[in-house]
């Protein structure tokens, strides 16, 4: 089956006063449908910069990105914007929600920005919302619920326009341990369920169990993958695992 | 999607536009009681000549076309009446009088010397116009008549200097006219003969029955154009000028530097309001930028964020100018009649549109910072 992300070969230099730096370099990736992947790795080592060409937000130098063979390097920002509304789901560490707008109006965004609002969308939403747990939020603004259930609601959003890939930047920095596994693991589930394309950055190692695949990042470039399952398993949580978010101990 | 963004906002942070709203109302409130103030004193300084069913006032020379200081002699009216292209000519002649009251203070008014069915005679209203005779008949002014309750064939009493004593006169009143202030009082009409005998004068036994005019009012047959006219006039009438109505009320002693005055505090008042609007938009923007480029990362366009900016903008503007219209009414309508506050709907819609249009311009760079917002840069990724 067909990757449904890949990327060849993906870079990002930055320059300036005649200084170039790679944040990004050699990137060659494919994510297929319902698998999740953790981008994992020490600050710098350009997980975010990676994360924000996969969502259009940031234009690579080099290399080439595809979604459903669709490759969009060359898209303008008008075609951006529409890519990531329509194929992209986005859920950030921090500032994830409108703050003006209650819980099921925050997952309908989405839908009305597609154009795909209608009553059983969202019915669809309000299940959504439900099977998150969040029966009881529906009608609640972001200030008056916790981080927790706020994460939920960004990604109660980020799937309900049924987008082929679904990226998160950190999406448990601000939760406590247990909150943050019941946040990604609902996450996963999803992906998994609903055949989506997913990779979450994160500094939070013991969150690899939930994902498929784990990307390790140093410098700007691939340092690691850990392929199966029982590896992840057994890493998760341990000494050596938590060595990957610090390479440098390794060597 | 934009409005619906916008609407949302407004209405969860109902407090906080609403107070920014009572802002914009205040402004409005001040802007159209400075309008309707300009329209009021204008409206006091020449109304009676705005009214006039003429097309030019003949004016001694050299006098600034002022009422006050220009004298024609009354042969220069009966020349005019025989120039080519005239339909009419109406001698007018200016003074002040007191009118007794029964039991307020004399009110001053604008004692008026006219010929009864030419351009310088309003019509009547209400009763009869005023006619060549009998004698001491008065056409009184709407505003007069509403402020002693006076009907027609009531008696006036004027209360005039002769010399140096203050002497009473009974007219009886013809008819009504609609408002005709002029000089910042009411007008009272009378023939040039009455006129004569009863206006202030040192000399108590000195009137005729021609009178010296202050002015002629002219109605074009419409054979020549204005400046044609005048042309000819000019030519025929020695040592005289003459000038349209515009020209001649704005030529009143302080009339130009009043309302130069009142748009000016106007126009500062505009300034304000685009300034505060824009200040507090600014704010807004600025306090939203993560949300703003959360927005944008999520794929709204930038044209969604624009326009989500402009309708909240305007929402919010045109509710404080509607709140403002109603408190300015609301204020207007209880205010003293003596207090020169007048409203017409065309001024009051130029200033209602002109506050709904300062929003938008004030906000126009918050617009263009919301524009500009870098979803990167905003969510700090």
């Amino acid at each position: 089956m067909p990757p449904i992300l890949s990327t060849t070969n993906l870079g990002k230099t930055y320059r300036s006063n005649n200084q170039s730096v790679d944040a990004v370099s050699e990137v060659s990736i494919n994510v297929g449908s319902g698998e999740f992947v953790a981008l994992v790795g020490p600050s710098g080592s350009g997980k975010t910069t990676l994360l924000a060409m996969l969502a259009t937000l940031l234009e690579s130098s080099n290399g080439t990105i595809a979604v459903d063979g669709y490759a969009f390097d060359q898209m303008n920002a008008k075609q951006r914007a529409r890519f990531r509304r329509e194929k992209i789901g986005f859920t950030f560490q921090d500032n994830n929600l409108v703050p003006y707008l209650t819980a099921i109006e925050n997952v309908e965004l989405m839908l009305r920005l597609n154009s795909k609002y209608n009553a059983s969308t969202s019915t669809r939403a309000k299940d959504l919302l439900v099977r998150l747990g969040l029966q009881d939020q529906l009608n609640s603004l972001p200030s008056q619920i916790s981080k927790g259930q706020q994460q939920r609601i960004a990604i109660a959003r980020s799937l309900i326009h049924d987008p082929r890939v679904v990226l998160a930047d950190e999406p448990t920095a601000s939760l406590d341990t247990q909150r943050a596994q019941q946040v990604v693991q609902i996450f996963a589930d999803l992906i998994h369920e609903e055949n989506r394309a997913g990779i979450m950055v994160t500094h939070d190692l013991r969150m690899c169990k939930y994902v498929d695949r784990v990307i390790q990042m140093v410098d700007g470039s691939i340092n690691r993958i850990i392929e199966t399952k029982s590896d992840i398993d057994l890493l998760a949580g341990t000494s050596e695992f938590d060595k990957l978010s610090a390479p440098e101990l390794i060597k | 999607m934009a409005i619906y963004l916008s609407f949302k906002e407004i209405w969860r942070n109902k407090t906080k536009y609403f107070l920014f709203s009572l802002v914009i109302a205040l402004i409005s409130v001040l802007v159209l009681f400075t309008a309707g103030l300009g329209e009021g004193l204008a409206t006091n300084n020449k109304e009676y000549l705005e009214k006039l069913n003429a097309d030019l006032l003949i004016f001694q020379k050299d006098v600034s076309f002022s009422t006050i200081e220009s004298r024609l002699d009354f042969k220069k009216f009966k020349r005019s009446k025989r120039i080519d292209g005239l339909e009419d000519a109406g001698p007018i002649a200016f003074s002040n009088v007191k009118v007794i009251t029964q039991n307020e203070e004399p009110i001053d008014v604008s004692f008026i010397g006219v010929e009864p069915f030419t351009p310088g005679a309003p019509d009547a209203i209400n009763g009869n116009n005023l006619q060549t005779y009998p004698s001491k008949m008065v056409l009184i002014d709407e505003n007069i008549a509403n402020l002693l309750s006076i009907s027609p064939g009531d008696i006036l009493t004027i209360k005039s200097t002769q010399g140096t004593d203050d002497k009473l006169f009974d007219l009886t009143v013809t008819g009504i006219t609609s408002g005709q202030r002029y000089f910042f009082r009411p007008s009272i009409f009378v023939t040039l003969p009455t006129w004569d005998r009863y206006r202030p004068k040192s000399d108590p036994n000195n009137y005729s029955t021609q009178p010296v005019l202050n002015v002629i009012a002219i109605k074009s047959n419409g054979k020549y154009d204005l400046n044609r006219l005048s042309t000819i006039i000019s030519d025929t009438l020695d040592d005289i000028e003459t000038a349209d109505i515009v020209t001649s009320y704005e030529s009143a002693p302080g009339y130009s530097e009043q309302q130069g005055t009142l748009n000016t505090i106007k126009g500062f008042t505009f300034l304000i309001g685009t300034l505060v609007i824009g200040g507090f938009f600014q704010i807004q923007i600025l306090q939203k930028l993560p949300q703003i480029g959360m927005l944008k990362a999520i794929g709204a366009p930038n044209g969604l964020v624009s326009s989500a900016a402009i309708s909240q903008i305007i929402m919010v503007s045109l509710f404080g100018v509607i709140i403002g219209s109603t408190v300015t009414f609301l204020l207007a309508s209880s205010l003293p009649s003596n207090v020169p506050v007048y409203f017409t709907p065309s001024s009051v819609a130029i200033t209602v549109v002109t506050l709904i249009f300062i929003g938008p311009l004030g906000g126009l760079l918050s617009i263009r910072m919301a524009h500009k917002v870098e979803p990167l840069t905003a969510l700090d990724m």
